[in-house]
């Protein structure tokens, strides 16, 4: 079985054919303005190096940034009219409330705020207006928002509310997209509701990306099914990604990280992904990132859903070291890495540099960086070494000394000896790890619900039918279908026994 | 008058406080600071109350901003209203706090005694319930009185400083977001007020806004006095530390007569819920002490252990903090490996009688031991 992955990253959209479990051929070709160029052309290169094996692939699966720097850099976004079921409760924070005015200016469209939503027992706040959502409706219809996002109070419970709103505008406004906030986010109604404001926001942009996409697959000869990666490392098909940009936002340092146990066959590990600026030190549980729990901050905007643990290190290959005084970084050549970094020919010292006068990366000229005394050589592996080690305890979850994966083009920065470190695993590939990590990638179901007064079993179990139903809805294959997390938090200051629990499955597609 | 900017939240990225003078307003960037010290106060039982803050930035926009007022300066005659949130923290979550919605029992209890109130007090200053008394201060116009009941928060309603003096909170208010609102005329003591209020309130959807009235002597003489200054102060503090990138610990022992009981990585989690508490304990190894160093939690911080010696017990104010940050960190976002810092502050005087120590000392929290404290006394 062979399949194609692709991640296009900030500087670099990296491809490779997986024919099995064997990396068959790989390639690295810039990220270009447009992104499916960049894919056309990474494809093309793959399909050069591979020959005829590489039209028996059955799927391309991209990673790709583009929609969440569309955010970030508040381009191509379109309007977005909120509807919030919450009436008579929370109507005291606006939707919108403390977005950046410039984000907000871009997408904000007009709010309605009507009756409805649920207690966190279950219960109707109040009950859903029909009549006063066919007249939101008209006027939604009547403006010139081009997507809806609708969310309810306590949706994640009881996503009813929510469901009986998208099928009135359905129905008066088919031409508007629906986002509905119950399929994005966790309980925490400010924060679910702004994920799905922004994924609202994205849908013009998705819809050009996905048709480009596609084209770009059917340009090259290929007659492979087009996926892409989310936010947990798990695929979506291009029509779910087309209706949930949001789920791409994290793709990168995901892919890195299911690559990284993809090639060295350790499924509980601590991976770093040493890009051109920044580390990313991230949990693997199972083979899967461990998902953040606490509120992500995108684009100056508070979110709450599924996202990796990631923790950021201002550290890369291209990270400059001042000499007077001695200082590491933060800045970064980033992508004139390969101008200006002394070992090619530049005035820059990098961390590149002593990695090339060391001879563990074998790129630039040697002869350039070889007047780097040894006091430098030690107080660079003494910095270098404290940052690193100071992350992956940071990252740990459980005591003792742990497995770290390096991966990334910089991953032969990372000193071999490590305090708390059990063992330091360099891969082969490790350089294209994303894009292994993106072809490899598997489907998943998930949820994350309170349930009440049926035991912490009972819950447990109640709650993995339902991601299991979830994930074959999605068309996994359910022969192989594993529990990836669970993770149960009893309620305070409520009666009876009532515990939110999350959990999450994955398997393979079916028919792939 | 220091000028920084803060990163905490998106609410006010600008404050412009002197953190060793006490504003005698409640403005924009006060709030900001008291969000902060209310987190602090809450000893582990909540967080930055970002949404309440939201709340109560849109309605001091609306309504103006409220002036806080020392309890002295109040005639002894002088009508205050007690309000405060009951319930559980989740469902704030979704449903947000309303000022209209939290004005109501004020109103309610305002019809039933046939006056109006002249001030505003909270019960509790620990994290949303700390605010929530801003929000209703500023709708009512009336001025918030810089005390409270518990001096930081407590799980039950018997620790008030109220309820340790045998004050009758009846007739108190109780009202929901659909106006249903019940007026517990009389009851035989203070438990009973708490299981009927709890009863009302896990009928509204877990979530009631509370009002009983008193008058300034009786919160002269059995209230908290200062604590919204001691959060303000707390708060402003923090910031400013954060802002300045300065040790903020050196402030808190400092200003607060706090003291650093441990500073390391959280070695071990242990976290079980029995009866609608949260109980557990972390371990920290302790970097630079070299010892180990337990916290045990009852929804908030309860007692520390230095190498299996007691040291510090409630009512002594014990605060988790993020080391680097210097933000504090409730209960449930306790996690392995995270560095921390765990730092004891004196508690308010009120409760280091022997009467108060058998409510809110470790054998009220159902410890066999007596109250432990590296402090001299209570609160300055």
């Amino acid at each position: 079985m062979k399949r194609i992955g692709i991640d296009v990253g900030g500087t670099n959209t990296d491809a490779v054919l997986l024919d099995g479990t064997r990396v068959a051929a790989s390639i690295k070709t810039p990220t270009t303005e447009d992104v499916t160029s960049g894919v056309r052309n990474a494809l093309d290169g793959i399909i050069q190096k591979a020959g005829a094996s590489a039209h028996e692939a059955t799927a391309v699966i991209i990673g790709t940034t583009h929609f969440i720097n569309a955010v970030v850099e508040r381009k191509r976004l379109n309007k977005v009219a909120a509807v919030r079921i919450c009436l008579p409760a929370s109507a005291s924070i606006p939707p919108l409330s403390d977005w950046p005015s410039d984000l907000r200016a871009l997408v904000g469209g007009e709010s309605y705020l009507l009756p409805g939503g649920f207690e966190v027992d279950g219960r109707e706040i109040a009950p859903f207006n029909d009549r006063m959502m066919r007249e939101t409706a008209k006027r939604i219809a009547d403006s010139d928002a081009r997507a809806v996002a609708i969310s309810s109070v306590f949706s994640p419970l009881r996503g009813e509310h929510e469901e009986r709103a998208a099928a009135i505008l359905q129905e008066v406004c088919p031409d508007v997209a629906i986002t509905q906030s119950r399929h994005l986010g966790r309980i925490g109604l400010l924060e679910r509701e702004n994920v799905a404001i922004m994924n609202a926001a994205l849908h013009d942009l998705a819809k050009t990306t996905t048709a480009a996409l596609r084209e770009a697959v059917a340009a090259s000869g290929l007659s492979a099914r087009l996926l892409l990666t989310q936010n947990d490392g798990t695929i979506m098909s291009v029509e779910t990604a087309e209706q949930m940009p949001v789920f791409c936002f994290s793709s990168g340092p995901t892919n890195s990280m299911r690559g990284a146990a993809f090639l060295s066959g350790i499924e509980d590990a601590i991976v770093i992904d040493v890009g051109g600026t920044t580390s990313d030190i991230g949990v693997l549980k199972r083979g899967f990132p461990r998902v953040a729990n606490t509120v992500v901050e995108i684009g100056g905007v508070r979110t709450l859903f599924r996202m990796p643990d990631v923790l950021s290190l201002a550290f890369g290959g291209g990270t400059r070291i001042h000499q007077n005084p001695l200082r590491l970084g933060p800045d970064s050549v980033a992508f004139r890495l390969l101008k200006e970094a002394r070992a090619f020919g530049g005035t820059m010292l990098t961390a590149t540099d002593f990695a090339v006068a060391r001879g563990r990366i074998d790129i630039g000229d040697r002869g350039r960086v070889n007047d780097l005394e040894k006091n430098l050589f030690d107080w660079f592996d003494t910095e270098v070494r404290q940052l690193i080690e100071n992350g992956v305890e940071s990252v740990k979850t459980q005591a003792g000394d742990s497995v770290v994966i390096a991966v990334g083009g910089g991953a032969p920065l990372i000193p071999e000896k490590l305090n708390g470190v059990s063992e330091l695993v360099f891969v082969e590939n490790y350089d294209v790890a994303n894009a292994v990590g993106a072809g490899i990638a598997q489907i998943s179901g998930d949820v994350d619900q309170v349930f009440s007064n049926i035991g912490r079993e009972g819950a447990i179990e109640a709650a993995t039918e339902i991601a299991k139903r979830r994930a074959l809805d999605s068309g996994a294959d359910s022969d192989t279908l594993k529990i990836v997390d669970v993770e149960d938090l009893p309620l305070a200051y409520m009666l009876g026994d009532h515990r939110r629990v999350r959990v999450r499955v994955a398997g393979e597609l079916r028919g792939l | 008058m220091l000028r920084f900017t803060v990163s905490l939240g998106y609410l006010e990225r600008r404050s412009s406080l002197d953190f060793n003078i006490v504003p005698k307003t409640i403005d924009l960037p006060t709030l900001h600071a008291l969000g902060m010290g209310a987190a602090v106060l809450s000893a582990g039982g909540g967080s930055y109350p970002y949404l309440e803050c939201l709340v109560a930035r849109d309605v001091l926009a609306a309504c103006g901003d409220v002036p806080m007022i020392d309890v002295s300066t109040l005639e002894d005659d002088a009508r205050v209203a007690m309000v405060c949130m009951a319930g559980a923290p989740l469902p704030l979550f979704e449903r947000f706090v309303d000022a209209d919605h939290f004005t109501r029992p004020v109103r309610a209890l305002e019809q039933r005694l046939g006056h109006r109130f002249d001030a505003i007090a909270g019960y509790e200053i620990g994290s949303m319930n700390g605010i929530i008394p801003v929000v209703i201060a500023a709708k009512t116009g009336l001025p918030l009185v810089d005390v409270d009941t518990f001096g930081r928060s407590f799980p039950e309603g018997r620790m008030t400083s109220f309820a340790l003096a045998d004050i009758d909170m009846t007739p108190m208010a109780l009202s929901d977001i659909r106006n249903n609102d019940v007026i517990i005329e009389n009851s035989v003591n203070g438990d009973w007020t708490e299981t009927i209020l709890r009863a009302v309130t896990t009928s509204y959807g877990s979530v009631a806004a509370v009002a009983s009235a008193t008058n300034a002597g009786v919160l002269k003489r059995h209230g908290i006095a200062g604590t919204y200054s001691r959060a303000i102060r707390l708060g402003s503090a923090l910031l400013h530390a954060q802002a300045a990138r300065a040790d903020w610990t050196d402030l808190l022992t400092q200003t607060e007569q706090g003291v650093v009981l441990a500073r390391g990585r959280i070695a071990d989690v242990e976290r079980t819920t029995t009866g609608g508490f949260v109980r557990g304990k972390i371990r920290i190894d302790d970097a630079h002490a070299g010892g180990s160093v337990t916290v045990h939690f009852q929804n908030e911080y309860a007692v520390v252990e230095q190498d299996g010696r007691v040291v510090s017990t409630v009512p002594d104010l014990i605060c988790v903090f993020d080391s680097e940050r210097g933000e504090p960190i409730g209960t449930e976002a306790l996690r392995y490996a995270q560095a921390v810092t765990v730092l004891s502050m004196p508690p308010a005087a009120i409760h280091l009688t022997e009467r108060a120590l058998r409510t809110v000392g470790p054998r009220g929290f159902g410890y066999d031991f007596d109250y432990q404290s590296p402090h001299k006394g209570g609160a300055a």
